[in-house]
């Protein structure tokens, strides 16, 4: 799946795929870049959609202890 | 002191070339003829909409010939109706403001029928898709079946054909539901509220009428605002919050309300709702959508025929499902009138359930 952009703080460890400010520090924080193979998933809930025409689900990303939920595109075959 | 709605206007829902202000003074107009309000006395207006149009409320007033104290728009997606009237609530509470007019408004191409602001969606910014996943994860964890799904749709399309107002005046069988284009699994275009044009108004006010509802409770959260801030997907936390405030402050539970307006964007948010608003356990809603639909469950649910009978004009629905209370705890809701209703409720919801609102009002007088 390849490369996955999160920005993490250096202080807390909060995650996150689209703040660039952690939100328990309030100090801004830069976007690291990890291959999806370091990064641990899980999925949560998962379905097929029409209005995109593929499979997608609910993932819990885990990376280095912390974790983030996000909306991805599956392969094909369940 | 106390608030009361005071009068209301409303417009039929529908798709067409109608201007936004067009719709906003409609249902104003309606609402002052219908009620014959002295324009004079309205000294707050609050506009609920998602349209990005600069200066709604001043310009709204103006073309109204109403000069009043407080003029403000707002915006906070599908649960902005229900935000303006808590909002003015506080204006009347604290005697800053004595007639608040609060006009929810927008048309069916909205920027809020999409989630583009979270890119926790990646690729899935329509609301549909959390939807289903709601639902999936309800369905394997409690048994929830397609059946009970549908029939949420049947009976709010049902009630949709006694209110004029509806975008959909026709009624659907399960049969129909199950077999309407797939939308995201198992989701189907029947168990999806339609965006159109619409727009009501209600008239808040701090001095009782001959004939008063008050409202006696309100509780709101809003837990986050992307998909990340979901942490069960079976359950509609800020939904749980809400109505357990709004409960605590009315001093009733679930049990006393005989009426309900409840966020049904998508068929599966109304069974999950029987839960998280207390009428049932979590678990049961599959089971308790029989009752409602049979009418014997003890709250009515959603008699205006819901988002899903009426259409999702995104800033005007909490505007609507509170008309809808207030009407029948009035007896004024004609021939989908429930009778003896004393307590309603209104649940309105944003984005994936990451903000909710329960507003809970009662009949004052008779
Ligand atoms: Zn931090």
């Amino acid at each position: 799946m390849g490369k996955i952009r999160l920005y993490i703080c250096n202080k807390c460890k909060t995650m996150s795929i689209a703040n660039n400010i952690c939100s328990k520090c309030l100090d801004s924080i830069d976007a690291i870049e990890v291959n999806s193979e370091e990064v641990e998933m899980r999925i949560i809930e998962s379905s097929y959609s029409s209005i995109n025409n593929t499979r997608f689900g609910l993932i819990e990303i885990r990376f280095n202890g912390m974790s983030e939920k996000i909306m991805k595109m599956l392969d094909t075959n369940p | 002191m106390s608030v009361y709605a005071k009068a209301y206007g409303l417009t039929k829902f529908r798709k067409n070339d109608d201007s936004i202000y067009k719709l906003a003074l409609d249902s104003a107009i309606d609402l002052i003829k219908r009620f014959k309000i002295n324009k004079d006395e309205i000294d707050g207006i609050i506009i609920s909409t998602s349209s990005s149009e600069p200066y709604m409320a001043s310009i709204i007033a103006e073309m109204l010939g109403i000069k009043p104290k407080i003029a403000n728009k707002l915006e906070q997606m599908c649960s902005s109706g229900s935000s303006a009237i808590i909002d003015a609530y506080s204006y009347l509470l604290s005697g800053l403001c004595k007639n608040i007019l609060i006009i929810g408004v927008d048309k069916y191409d909205t920027k809020a029928n999409q989630l583009e602001w979270d890119a926790n969606r990646g690729d899935f910014k329509h609301p549909a898709h959390w939807a289903a996943l709601f639902a999936k994860a309800h369905m394997r964890e409690y048994n929830t079946s397609e059946d009970d799904l549908a029939l949420v749709t049947v009976k709010n399309r049902r009630y949709a054909c006694k209110n004029e107002y509806a975008y959909f005046n026709n009624e659907v069988s399960i049969e129909e539901v199950k077999n309407s284009r797939l939308i995201v699994e198992p989701l189907r275009l029947y168990h999806c509220s339609y965006p159109c044009n619409g727009a009501s108004s209600i008239l808040l006010t701090n001095e009782p009428d001959e004939k008063p509802v008050k409202i006696i409770g309100i509780g709101a959260k809003s837990v986050g605002a992307s998909i990340a801030s979901i942490d069960d997907l079976r359950s509609i936390t800020s939904s749980r919050v809400a109505a357990r405030e709004a409960y605590s402050m009315a001093s009733i539970d679930a049990k006393m309300v005989d009426i309900a307006e409840m966020h049904d964007a998508f068929s599966i948010c109304e069974i999950m709702l029987y839960e998280d608003l207390g009428f049932v356990e979590k678990g049961k809603g599959g089971v308790f959508v029989r009752e409602v639909f049979d009418e014997k469950s003890k709250v009515k649910v959603n008699t205006r025929g819901g988002l899903l009978g009426c259409g999702h004009p995104v800033g005007a629905s909490g505007i609507s499902q509170t008309v809808e209370i207030v009407m029948q705890l009035r007896e004024e809701a004609g021939m989908r009138q429930i009778k003896d209703c004393k307590i309603g409720m209104v649940h309105n919801m944003s984005a994936a359930g990451t903000t909710s609102n329960v507003i809970i009002m009662e009949k004052d007088y008779g």
